[in-house]
């Protein structure tokens, strides 16, 4: 399935609207669609240590040598590159400000100093990112200063893939590198890397598979099924040095790329699905309203109001049922974390006593603390709080069916309630579906505990530990004050439980109160639109039956149509 | 789609039921997608049966007059 499946889909959904008389109707279907694809952009980030050739990389890429190639390790500064007529910009939270080509030149090279989170962005025409893809290149991971990983990590979440991009005279996979991996990567980030091994039109040809080889081995040890890519982004005369970029493009367009459109396609699909089944709903409401004689226009009404009492009762014994279970999980959530800190704050002495004072003075042990906690909290996300939240979510849906047994019958024959059932059932896990991907991906949460818990370690752990273990690290005394550091290290890791339990309990309260207001909404609304419809079709019943004849003849058909296309591909597909 | 803010200048003329068929429909097409309007509407559908329960209390005679003389005077100008 593409993008262009589920566009023809939505115009064929606007022409039957209009076909129906009622152009307006299917225009906001087939609009909200192509807007959701216009609006979902890609994203690609160049990741790597300093000279390994990531700008390079960039403008081969795009064919323009916008980017300065020899920047000095000094720069903290995102730069974004989209497709669009030539245009250079710095932005600065909402503002944004226009540069010269050479200006701009000059902030990316750190000439010219920038504030910690502007970001520039260029303009030109590419056809690689012609389809909505943005390039953003970072700053290099374990550079002379620090803070330049913060940048690089609190990025990653939000790109679709990462080129890690790695200097092939290297010869293997740096240290660094694998301790990114190792201490950062979290598992929903792993599909989205790229290993690109540039500046291979150094290494003899006859060499480099082999070299692909061992980088590949190396790599396989720390994340499963690594890509490895050979490059080359070197300029000679204008034209790039063997092998070129040619396998990264093809890489990128022929697999990657692909895959995100077809996840946006996918994602577009079910939008359209669920809009569609919306539309049917309340089309086989408006029948259900013609069909039904003015004398039993009230019996009618009677018999929603007492449905809906009916629906509260039964609203509330899930809520009770939620409640019960989730509170259950809510304790899970909390042991869950007291274990991950007691391994991270173990796995935090077994550093400091393995390497001793050198680990402490840097920033390392402290960027290992904050993410082996993201690490720590995704797993307690995913491994965790996940099937449990999955497995509630079943339990509604069964009681969600038999709250449906409750409803009176709207239905104009058996086959449209079955049919009534099937799309409130599609409603109904898209809803919950929704409520769920509060905290699945955990992405956002893990990058805020990173940056939340990340200063406090380095505030009340570094003075400290630097101190004694200067003085006194290698005699008998130094072992005890070692002792008293790692004890301390470990009250500071233990005493961000409370503040962590209380994050991921309030992301499942969340999660919870949503799920059930989204029931009692959707059952509310079902129940009033059936209401209305009835009170409509009284007032707007005419003497003139051939109208409404003509009317329910119209709406049958156009539902028929919807019912059709929901049926088959790409909608009943997704 | 109906934006969110045509939205909420159509809810008292959907809450009245003075909507022809193509806009109920495009009305409950945006309601089913967006659940900021829902719980708008919502909270429109409690304001309103809650202030329809406030028992109906005769107006003073001094607030009478007064608003009569709003009324005038608005007519005038």
């Amino acid at each position: 399935m593409d993008a262009n499946d589920v566009e023809r889909v939505a115009n064929q959904i606007a022409q039957m609207a209009v076909d129906a008389g009622y152009p307006d109707v299917g225009g906001d279907v087939d609009r909200d669609v192509t807007e959701f694809l216009r609006h979902s952009e890609y994203k690609i980030a160049m990741l790597g240590e300093f000279s390994v050739g990531k700008s390079s990389i960039v403008n081969a890429l795009i064919g323009d040598d916008v980017l300065p190639t020899r920047i000095e390790p000094t720069t903290t500064i995102v730069t974004e590159i989209v497709h669009g007529a030539t245009e250079y910009q710095l932005r600065r939270g909402e503002m944004s400000l226009n540069l010269t080509r050479e200006e701009f030149q000059q902030r990316a090279a750190g000439q010219v100093p920038c504030q910690p989170n502007d970001i520039l962005e260029v303009r030109v025409p590419s056809a690689l990112l012609a389809d909505q893809t943005r390039l953003v290149d970072t700053p290099g991971v374990h550079s002379l200063d620090d803070s330049h990983q913060d940048v690089t990590y609190g990025y990653l979440p939000q790109v679709d893939v990462a080129m890690v991009v790695l200097d092939s005279n290297q010869g293997d996979v740096p240290r660094t590198v694998i301790a990114f991996l190792d201490d950062h990567l979290l598992r929903s980030d792993m599909s989205k890397l790229v290993f690109v091994l540039n500046k291979t039109d150094e290494i003899p040809e006859t060499r480099r598979e082999k070299l692909r080889s061992k980088f590949k081995d190396t790599l396989e040890a720390h994340i499963p099924d690594p890509r490895v890519v050979l490059a080359s982004a070197l300029m000679e005369d204008g034209e790039l040095e063997e092998p070129g970029i040619g396998e990264l493009m093809a890489v990128l367009t022929a697999d990657i790329l692909p895959a995100r459109r077809a996840l946006k396609a996918n994602k577009a699909a079910k939008r359209l699905k669920t809009c569609t089944a919306q539309l049917l709903m309340s089309l086989e409401t408006e029948r259900g309203a013609l069909s039904t004689s003015p004398e039993d226009v009230d019996r009618r009404i009677a018999e929603i109001r007492r449905a809906r009492d009916r629906v509260t009762t039964d609203l509330r014994n899930v809520e009770e049922y939620v409640a019960e279970r989730m509170e259950a999980l809510r304790s899970e959530a909390r042991v869950g974390v007291n274990r991950m800190l007691q391994d991270v704050s173990q796995r935090a002495e077994m550093e400091i006593r393995g390497a001793g004072v050198n680990k402490v003075e840097s920033l390392d042990i402290q960027n290992k603390i904050k993410g082996w906690i993201a690490q720590g909290i995704e797993r307690v996300a995913t491994q965790q709080l996940h099937p449990a939240l999955n497995d509630i979510a079943n339990d509604v849906r069964g009681q969600i069916h038999s709250i449906q047994g409750h409803l009176p019958n709207f239905e104009i024959n058996a086959n449209v309630k079955m049919r009534g059932e099937a799309i409130l059932d599609v409603i109904v896990e898209g809803a919950l579906l929704v409520t769920l991907n509060v905290i699945l991906p955990g992405e956002w949460l893990v990058a805020m505990m990173a940056r939340m818990f990340g200063s406090k370690i380095i505030q009340s752990i570094k003075e400290p530990v630097m101190d004694a273990l200067k003085q006194l690290i290698g005699t008998a005394v130094g072992q005890k004050m070692l002792d008293k550091v790692i004890a301390k290290l470990d009250r500071t890791v233990m005493g961000l439980e409370p503040e962590l339990a209380r994050q991921l309990v309030t992301q499942l309260q969340v999660v919870e109160r949503k799920m059930m207001d989204e029931l009692r909404a959707r059952f509310d609304q079902m129940l009033d639109d059936h209401e209305r419809s009835l009170n409509e079709a009284r007032s707007e019943r005419n003497q003139d039956d051939t109208e409404r004849a003509e009317r329910l003849r119209l709406l049958a058909g156009w539902s028929e149509e919807l019912e059709r296309l929901l049926d088959t591909a790409p909608l009943a597909s997704v | 789609m109906l934006t969110c803010k045509e939205l909420t200048e159509l809810v008292t003329d959907y809450l009245e039921g003075r909507m022809n068929f193509g806009d109920r429909v495009r009305f409950r097409l945006h309601i089913g997608m967006c659940a900021h309007c829902r719980e708008f509407l919502r909270e429109r559908k409690l304001a309103i049966q809650t202030v329809g329960a406030l028992p109906l209390e005769p107006i003073p005679e001094e607030v009478r007059q007064e608003l009569m003389e709003k009324f005038r005077d608005w007519k005038r100008g």
